[in-house]
């Protein structure tokens, strides 16, 4: 039923053309601001943000503060109110819905806090699902394999889970480690330019956390993506390249913190 | 009466173990149809020569375990338990006809001239078992009958050289003088039992559409039920770059793909259970339900449930277009 989904890739192939080459900036906020729909005061007011090509960047924060906002934001699956997001050279405020939504299935994986996975999807199903909505991503596991399903299993052999009995189980039986690890194969699958992990270790114990990262880190030195790691736990930060905390981009203080996660 | 193209006497009266004695000639053999205008046909042996032969339907012949040759014992009136056996006149089973799916694998089918037979000797018995009715018919000439066959007749079977002379002759025969006549046409008579039937049939297809809509709405709720759990899965297909598009199409696919499994596995059913009903019904009942394809008008229906499931699907996708249009990315539990 996913393949049959797989529509409009015209529209898909022309966005993805869109970016020109050889831009060392990933990610390019400024001036932006945003409102949830029934809000009078903005949600979000950032001057500045930028990731380089291959940067892995902390973004540490308590949770309910706007942090999965920004990232939905990074994601255009929400559209600033003012200001430009710019992620590879492409101004997200310039696309329609649909063309952000194939944006996004080209060029960004992404990876929740837990259950990223879908239960009547197989692990391999789940690691490929991000080539049913992307020739484009389709087309860059073709570089490393010579089918996605091959790929996959590369991928999730270098997460360590490349075991015939881990492929077989179904997702529901795997572990919390395991199913985060999954994710992140998913979200690696044909190298997208940008991961974004929303608080991707808070589920898992130091022992997994470390191997995750450790395996995240590498995976994504070898496609040369970038990464944006948003977290609570601020002792993980020495790891990355640069770490910055959501206050200091985000002009917005206050109790709107703890209300607008809530706000529909 | 020179419309008359054929007519079969039948004498009723008497059963064999509970099954129907016909007293009839070969015209019935000859001239009677069934079905799709299908004529009788004899399975085994012949059909009955003289005034001791019998010709058995098939579930008789099944059910009493008979064959050409055996011997019969008829007994007075219907019902299984009768005190008066025609003891002294057996009938000899000359015959076997072939499965009809009609009343006419459950009769004996003797020739008039034996229902004559054991009754002369009833009324020589007891003379207050007379038949009022032989008398008068024993006076008129039924040409068409042929000659020396018995007068205790019960009803004839008249085929018409025309159509159009249906009426004229069920006048003429209600208007006769000579005896107590009545004219029935078999085709008027049914159509008056279906218009009855046809009420109820009617409604049945209210009810069936009320349990339809029952399913329907259930189906509904199902799906609206499930779609706060669901919304975990918007947000990881919407972040792999999944369209609320995508997830409206694939909740209304999800109701269409119920709603055709649905009506896949009734008619299925249907026809199982009517396959596994069907012999028991033609035991029991003596109906014989043909299965055939569905007709146009129920695959009008079926295709109208299907596109009510798809309809039903729009509201919990159009609810899910919303949910995954607010939630974006962002998992809410």
């Amino acid at each position: 039923m996913l393949a049959s989904l797989n529509t409009g890739a015209q529209l898909r192939a022309a966005v993805s053309n869109t970016n020109s080459q050889d831009h060392s900036t990933t990610v390019d906020v400024s001036n932006v601001q945003f409102f949830w729909s029934k809000e009078t005061s903005p949600t979000l007011d950032i001057r500045s943000f930028t990731v380089e090509q291959g940067e892995k960047l902390f973004l540490e924060g308590p949770s309910g503060c706007g942090k999965s906002t920004f990232l939905s934001l990074l994601g255009g699956v929400n559209k600033a109110a003012t200001g430009t997001v710019s992620i590879l050279g492409n101004q997200l405020e310039n696309m329609s819905g649909a063309e952000r939504d194939s944006f996004r299935a080209d060029h960004i994986g992404v990876i929740f806090q837990m259950f990223n996975l879908l239960s009547y999807l197989s692990v391999i199903e789940n690691v490929t699902l991000p080539c049913m909505f992307s020739e484009h991503r389709r087309q860059r596991a073709f570089e490393n394999s010579e089918d996605i399903k091959t790929e996959a299993i590369r991928i999730l052999t270098r997460l360590e889970l490349g075991g015939l009995s881990i492929l077989k189980r179904p997702v529901t039986e795997l572990s919390v480690g395991q199913q985060q690890r999954v994710a992140a194969a998913r979200s690696l699958m044909g190298r997208p330019e940008l991961i974004i992990c929303d608080e991707p270790t808070s589920s898992l114990d130091p022992v997994n956390r470390e191997s995750f990262l450790n395996l995240l880190f590498e995976e994504c030195d070898k496609s040369g993506s970038s990464l944006i790691f948003a977290s609570h736990e601020a002792l993980l930060a020495p790891r990355f390249d640069r770490a910055i905390t959501f206050e200091e981009i985000n002009a917005i203080r206050g109790t709107s913190c703890t209300t607008n996660s809530e706000v529909q | 009466m020179p419309q008359v193209k054929w007519a079969i006497p039948i004498s009723l009266g008497d059963t064999h173990k509970g099954y129907q004695v016909l007293g009839t000639n070969e015209n019935y053999y000859k001239h009677l149809q069934f079905g799709s205008k299908q004529h009788l046909s004899l399975e085994r042996g012949h059909w009955f020569q003289d005034e001791h032969g019998a010709v058995i339907g098939a579930e008789v012949a099944k059910a009493l375990g008979y064959s050409v040759g055996s011997s019969i014992v008829v007994s007075h009136g219907s019902g299984d338990i009768s005190f008066i056996h025609h003891d002294q006149h057996p009938f000899v089973v000359s015959g076997i006809l072939a499965r009809t799916g009609t009343p006419v694998d459950r009769t004996v089918h003797v020739s008039l001239a034996g229902i004559d037979g054991i009754h002369a000797e009833i009324n020589m018995r007891e003379s207050h078992l007379h038949d009022p009715l032989a008398d008068h018919l024993s006076h008129d000439d039924h040409t068409e009958l042929g000659e020396g066959e018995s007068p205790s007749i019960s009803a004839i079977f008249l085929g018409l050289q025309s159509r159009r002379d249906v009426l004229t002759v069920q006048r003429t025969l209600n208007n006769y003088q000579g005896e107590p006549l009545s004219a029935v046409i078999p085709a008027v008579a049914l159509q008056e039992l279906w218009k009855i039937v046809g009420t109820v049939e009617k409604s049945l297809l209210a009810i069936s559409a009320f349990v339809v809509l029952v399913g329907l709405t259930g189906m509904m709720v199902a799906i609206m039920t499930s779609l706060q759990e669901r919304r975990r899965e918007m947000a990881i297909l919407r972040a792999v770059g999944a369209r609320p598009a995508h997830i409206f199409a694939m909740i209304v696919g999800e109701a269409a793909f119920v709603m055709a499994a649905g009506v896949t596995l009734g008619v299925a059913v249907f026809y199982g259970l009517l396959l596994l009903a069907q012999p028991v019904i033609n035991s029991y009942l003596g109906l014989f339900i043909t299965l055939g394809t569905p007709s146009i008008n129920e695959i009008v229906v079926i295709l109208i449930m299907c596109l009510a499931g798809v309809a039903i699907g729009f509201i919990p996708g159009y609810r899910i277009y919303r949910y995954s249009l607010a939630d974006g990315m962002t998992v809410r539990v």
